[in-house]
This record gives structure tokens, C-alpha cells and sequence, in this order.
């Protein structure tokens, strides 16, 4: 006898009818690109936001499955939506969780480098008065462990560091008893240009677990105009010390920086392979920071973000070529953005948060006291401009940092959720606030999105990111993935074959 | 209401003076969709918006900011592009007026949910709002979001 199925209406209800989900969009490629409210995308054609939203979409269409699935509308056959979007919400937000990770505490002034971009008001090494001092560094210390966070990163930085070793070990000594006293589990990261490494910081590095986070510009003819020193040999030294730091600390504790800066915007590839040629896994491809000397020799290392972005860009297929090629590297900015675009989590990259890292998420404190809300808004002060000093450390508290009229005032630019331009964006979720740039850049902590660098260069890096992952090549997101848990691409195609 | 897959043509526009004046339809496009859309072309353009004296119309008035080519920015953007790019970004602002409207109150109950711990709500949102994950762990539940310890 033969048999039949019935029509696919008998098997359920037809819908009607749906509900919209909050979701924003953007148009990329002759596409549309969805996000809703938790960062979930969905490519669709052309047309599909003005269908959805005329309620013209076929419900039984396999884009009106996805779009269901994928939580950018409900009906009256979808379950427990609310709950499940709030515990994503939540996921993504999860950086906020205990207030103030990154303490960052400016050790001294003095510096033997002359770098172009150098952010602060570098001291030379005679001048004493611009060390921290003891009572200043145990203040500090104390504001510190008073952040709820159970996870701190105490960050060692300068001018240079370790030409204030004795103050070094003093802070750390100190901060490791009270985060002992009070079962915060303690991460401490030392800046420096290695310049001044000898056996006995390195064994003190040693015994305290510390981590070495140096600069590196890229070879000798890049690293040594954008850091010059004395004797003009700042890369022989970092690339000799780093060496001497990984046999000591081991090959992982020690990472490296760049900046870019005019002449590196000419050579990406040759910075990245500089990287490779002394086996690092990582470079952050980072923009120069608007501040301090950055700004005053704006004639001599300024540029647009046009070069910038041509520069990431090149370098990012260079980078995927080498993991292409077989060497995992990935890059730090584009891992950043890919954590957030395909994975339920946020990420503790304060410089794109919303709210804004600064303050909430990371807090400076400066050789003489004064405590800011990031390391750019100490650079602004060094400059003569003291609006983003939100206190003390020796005539306020924690409380009173938070509640002051400084910190106050900054708050209707926190939320990228509520900045014009921002709270429809497509990328929002992606993105975040930064008040200080735009009040360094265009003004007021607001700013204005149709003229803004911050603005032009994440979108056009987002748009870059997502370029990739429309194009689908599967090599091409064996690699992403593997930035993302840590496997090369080749490892990865057992998980994503072709 | 249907939306029109495109904006209304401009009524005028003089590519001389780089000047443009647009009328739009008050009962397709909201006041919210039209300084949306000038908002992201405010880079090139000046604006200044008013309702006709029948209020069916927004009467928009565009200029450039730099209508001739100049040594720093030699290639300008024309006019007619960016009265093109306008309305496109018009009937994009007024999808996402459209979507905003619809979904406020549903975004405003996820987030109240998912901030609820931070014990800033005055009423608990309805449903169960606790992550039964957190709720196991009692030590972590005192934690809350924007605690601030003096």
C-alpha cells in the first residue's frame, strides 16, 4: 500500500504571527548583518530588516528559522526567551563583575629613552623626586585592595621602571601580603624597556612570578627612531634582554608591544616578521594613542586613520599567511573583536567596553599620588589638563574616587548605549565608550561619531572582520577559531573541515 | 506602516552652490529617522530641518560643508552622492525608530533581569531572574555588580 506524508501544516501550528526581539543592523557586501541584543549575528539578503519589520516575512522561510533560532524574533512556539537572553546579557557583561581589575601604578618619571610618542613627561634618571614614595606606594596599595574584585593585575609601569627597582620590589612585597591577608588571587605585570635588566631583578622576577611586558617597535631601523636612547641601540638591548628574560622566566612570561607610529605605518610586514623572527604568537597591530609628546610631535609621527587601517589590514593578511603557512600568530586586536563577535563573552580590554573601562574597570595611580581614570587621562594631565583626576590616594577613598564630582561628571558618556550614532549601531555590542579620546580629540567626553577617529577605525575594523567571516574561506576561519582557543589551523581542521 | 524601499526624490537640488532642499513625508518618515540619518552625514553636510506649514512634510535643507576641491582634501564628496547616501539612511533610521519602538519594553526587561543581582530594581522583574549556576555557589552571590567598598 502506498504511503504518504501529510503537508508540513499538519505536523504544527502555522505561525501567524511574531514578535520582534531588540536587534540593530547594517548593510556590508549586498548583505544585511543582524546583531541583536547579546552580539548574535545573522547574515541575511538584502531587504530582510524591512521585510521582518513589515511583517511580510515568510514564517516558513529557513531565514525565518534563523532569525527565530538566533533570538531576533519570538512566537508564540519559542520558550523561555527572556531568561535565556538576560543569562547571555549577563555572559558579555560579565567584565563589570567585581569593579577595578587593572591597577596600574606609575612607579617614576625617569626614563633613559627619548621616545616620539612617549606618553608622559619623561624625568631623567638624577631626579629622585619623581619616584613613587613609600607612603604613597602603601596608600595606594590599600586603595587597590579595597577594588571587590577577588581577581587583581597590579601593573608595574614608568618612565621606566626598573630605574626605580628598590620601589618595585617594595610594592610588590606589600601588595602580595594584603592580597594574601584578604584571598585575592594577585596577577603582577612589570612594563619596562628591559634597558636596565640585571641577575638580580631577574632572579627577584623569578621568585615573585612576575610577568615582563616590554616594547618592541619591529627591526632595528623602525624600533630605534621610534625609541631612541643613548648609544641608539634600544632594539640590541630589548632583543638581547629578552632572550636573558626567557631563559630565565620561561618563553611565555615575557610579551612585547608595539606602536605604531608614522614610519611603521610603511612596514608591516617587515614589524610582524620581526615578531616571528624571535618567536612571539602574538603583535597587537595598536593605533598611536592621541596624548602627551604623541600629540606635540603630531607633525613629525601624526597620521590619518586611512594609513592606519591600510596598515592593519595588510598586516592581518600577512598574518593569516604565516598561520597559513604553518606559524601561529595571532593578532591581538582582531582576537579582541572575534571574542566578542563569536563567542558568548566579553572581554577585559578596557580601551572597548561599555561602560567604559576607565575607571570601572582599571584605575591609575601616579608616582605622587594622584589617581586617574586611565593612563591616557594621566598623559592629559601631564599635558596641563587635570579633568579626568578623579582624587588621591592620600585624602580619599575608594568611595569618594567613585562619588566625586570628576568621575560623576563622566558619566552621560559611559554607555555607548546611550551616544548618539552608537545606539543603533550595528556594532555596539562589539564596540564601546572611550570619553577620554573624545575629549582629547574632538572636545568633550561625548563626541561626535560622524567626525570621530575612535568611530571610523573600529567600524571599518569590525566591517574588515566580518568581511572575512562573509567571505567563508575555511582555512581562513579554521585560524580565527584557533585565535580563539588556542590551536593552530591545523589542528583546528579536525573540528572545522573544509 | 509599509515602509517605501526608497526615500522621496529630492525637490531641488543645485550642484553649483552645493545646496539641496528635500521634502519628506511626515506620515512615512519620523522627526527621530531624519536627524538620524543627518547625523552620520553631518561630516560633509550642514542641515537645518522644519515641518511644512501643512505639517505633512519635513522640509530639509542640505549644504556642503566644502563644495569646491581645496589642496588638503582634493576630492571632496559631490552632493547628489550624499543626498543618495541621505536617503538610504533615511529609510534605515526609520526601520530602526520602527524596531526600537517595538522592542523597548522587551530589552528594557532583559536588562533588568540581567542586572537584577546588582539590586538596583525597585520590583523584581517577573519570571525567575537568578542564574541557577551563581545561586550554587553562595560566596559569589554576594558580589554584586557596582558594589563599591569604601
Amino acid at each position: 500500500m502506498a504511503r504518504q506524508f501529510f503537508s508540513p501544516e499538519a505536523y504544527g501550528t502555522k505561525i501567524s504571527t511574531y514578535q520582534l526581539l531588540p536587534f540593530r543592523f547594517t548593510r556590508l557586501n549586498g548583505r544585511e548583518i543582524l546583531v541583536n541584543e547579546c552580539g548574535e549575528f545573522l547574515f541575511a539578503p538584502v531587504g530582510t530588516v524591512e521585510s521582518l519589520v513589515g511583517r511580510k516575512l515568510d514564517t516558513t522561510s529557513d531565514l525565518y528559522a534563523s532569525l527565530r533560532s538566533r533570538q531576533f524574533v519570538t512566537d508564540h512556539s519559542s520558550s523561555a526567551h527572556l531568561d535565556l537572553l538576560a543569562t547571555k546579557y549577563r555572559t558579555k557583561h560579565e567584565f563589570l563583575l567585581g569593579s577595578t581589575k587593572l591597577h596600574i601604578f606609575v612607579v617614576t618619571l625617569k626614563c633613559d629613552h627619548s621616545c616620539l610618542y612617549c606618553q608622559v613627561s619623561r624625568q631623567t634618571a638624577e631626579h629622585d623626586e619623581y619616584d613613587m614614595s613609600y607612603r604613597t606606594a602603601e596608600k595606594s596599595v590599600d586603595l587597590m585592595m579595597g577594588s571587590p574584585s577577588e581577581e587583581v593585575t597590579l601593573e608595574l609601569q614608568g618612565g621606566e621602571s626598573l630605574l626605580a627597582f628598590e620601589k618595585v620590589k617594595f610594592i610588590v612585597g606589600l601588595a602580595k601580603e594584603k592580597a594574601a591577608g584578604l584571598g585575592k588571587n594577585l596577577q603582577i605585570v612589570l612594563t619596562t624597556n628591559l634597558a636596565n635588566v640585571n641577575d638580580e631583578i631577574l632572579d627577584f622576577l623569578k621568585k615573585e612570578s612576575i610577568l615582563v611586558s616590554t616594547s618592541l617597535d619591529g627591526p632595528a631601523y623602525i624600533h630605534n627612531a621610534n625609541r631612541p636612547r643613548p648609544g641608539n641601540n634600544s632594539h640590541e638591548i630589548t632583543v638581547q634582554n629578552i632572550d636573558r628574560c626567557r631563559a630565565v622566566l620561561g618563553q611565555d612570561r615575557v610579551s612585547a608591544l608595539m606602536t605604531t607610529t608614522r614610519l611603521s605605518l610603511q612596514h608591516p610586514i617587515e614589524i610582524i616578521d620581526e615578531y616571528v623572527r624571535l618567536g612571539f604568537h602574538s603583535v597587537f597591530l595598536r593605533p598611536i594613542s592621541p596624548y602627551g609628546f604623541a600629540i606635540r610631535t603630531a607633525k613629525k609621527i601624526g597620521y590619518e586613520t586611512d594609513a592606519f587601517l591600510e596598515f592593519y589590514k595588510k598586516g592581518l593578511a600577512h598574518i593569516l599567511e604565516l598561520n597559513r603557512n604553518g606559524y601561529f600568530i595571532s593578532e591581538v586586536y582582531t582576537k579582541i573583536l572575534l571574542t566578542k563577535i563569536l563567542t558568548p563573552h566579553g572581554t577585559g580590554y578596557v580601551d572597548l567596553q561599555s561602560p567604559a573601562g576607565a575607571g570601572f574597570n582599571v584605575l591609575i595611580y601616579n608616582y605622587d599620588g594622584d589617581v586617574y581614570v586611565s593612563d591616557e587621562s594621566r598623559m592629559l594631565a601631564e599635558m596641563g589638563d587635570t579633568t579626568f583626576r578623579i582624587g588621591n590616594v592620600h585624602r580619599h577613598s575608594r568611595r569618594e574616587l567613585f562619588k566625586g564630582e570628576p568621575f560623576v561628571s563622566l558619566m552621560d558618556a559611559y554607555c555607548n548605549q546611550s551616544l548618539p550614532g552608537c545606539s543603533d549601531c550595528a556594532f555596539q555590542s562589539y564596540c564601546g565608550s572611550d570619553p577620554i579620546f573624545n575629549y582629547a580629540t574632538q572636545g568633550d567626553p561625548v563626541g561626535h561619531r560622524a567626525t570621530s577617529a575612535f568611530c571610523k577605525r573600529n567600524m571599518e575594523v569590525i566591517k574588515h572582520i566580518f568581511g572575512l567571516l562573509a567571505e567563508g574561506d575555511p582555512v581562513t576561519l579554521r585560524i580565527l577559531w584557533g585565535w580563539l582557543t588556542n590551536r593552530d589551523q591545523k589542528e583546528m581542521s579536525e573540528e572545522l573541515p573544509a | 506602516m509599509a515602509l517605501p524601499s526608497e526615500a522621496r526624490e529630492p525637490l531641488s537640488v543645485d550642484a553649483e552652490k552645493g545646496e539641496a532642499l528635500l521634502k519628506i513625508d511626515s506620515r512615512v518618515f519620523s522627526r527621530d529617522a531624519v536627524l538620524r540619518a543627518l547625523y552620520w552625514l553631518s561630516r560633509d553636510l550642514y542641515s537645518a530641518v522644519s515641518l511644512s506649514d501643512d505639517q505633512q512634510h519635513f522640509v530639509v535643507r542640505l549644504r556642503l560643508k566644502q563644495p569646491a576641491p581645496t589642496l588638503e582634501n582634493p576630492k571632496p564628496p559631490d552632493l547628489q552622492t550624499l543626498v543618495a547616501e541621505f536617503q538610504t539612511a533615511l529609510v534605515d533610521s526609520e526601520l530602526r525608530v520602527q524596531i526600537q519602538k517595538e522592542t523597548a519594553g522587551v530589552r528594557e526587561l532583559i536588562l533588568a533581569k540581567a542586572f537584577s543581582e546588582a539590586g538596583v530594581l525597585e520590583d523584581a522583574p517577573p519570571e525567575t531572574y537568578e542564574d541557577p549556576v551563581l545561586a550554587s555557589h553562595p560566596r559569589e552571590r554576594t558580589t554584586s555588580l557596582l558594589k563599591i567598598l569604601s
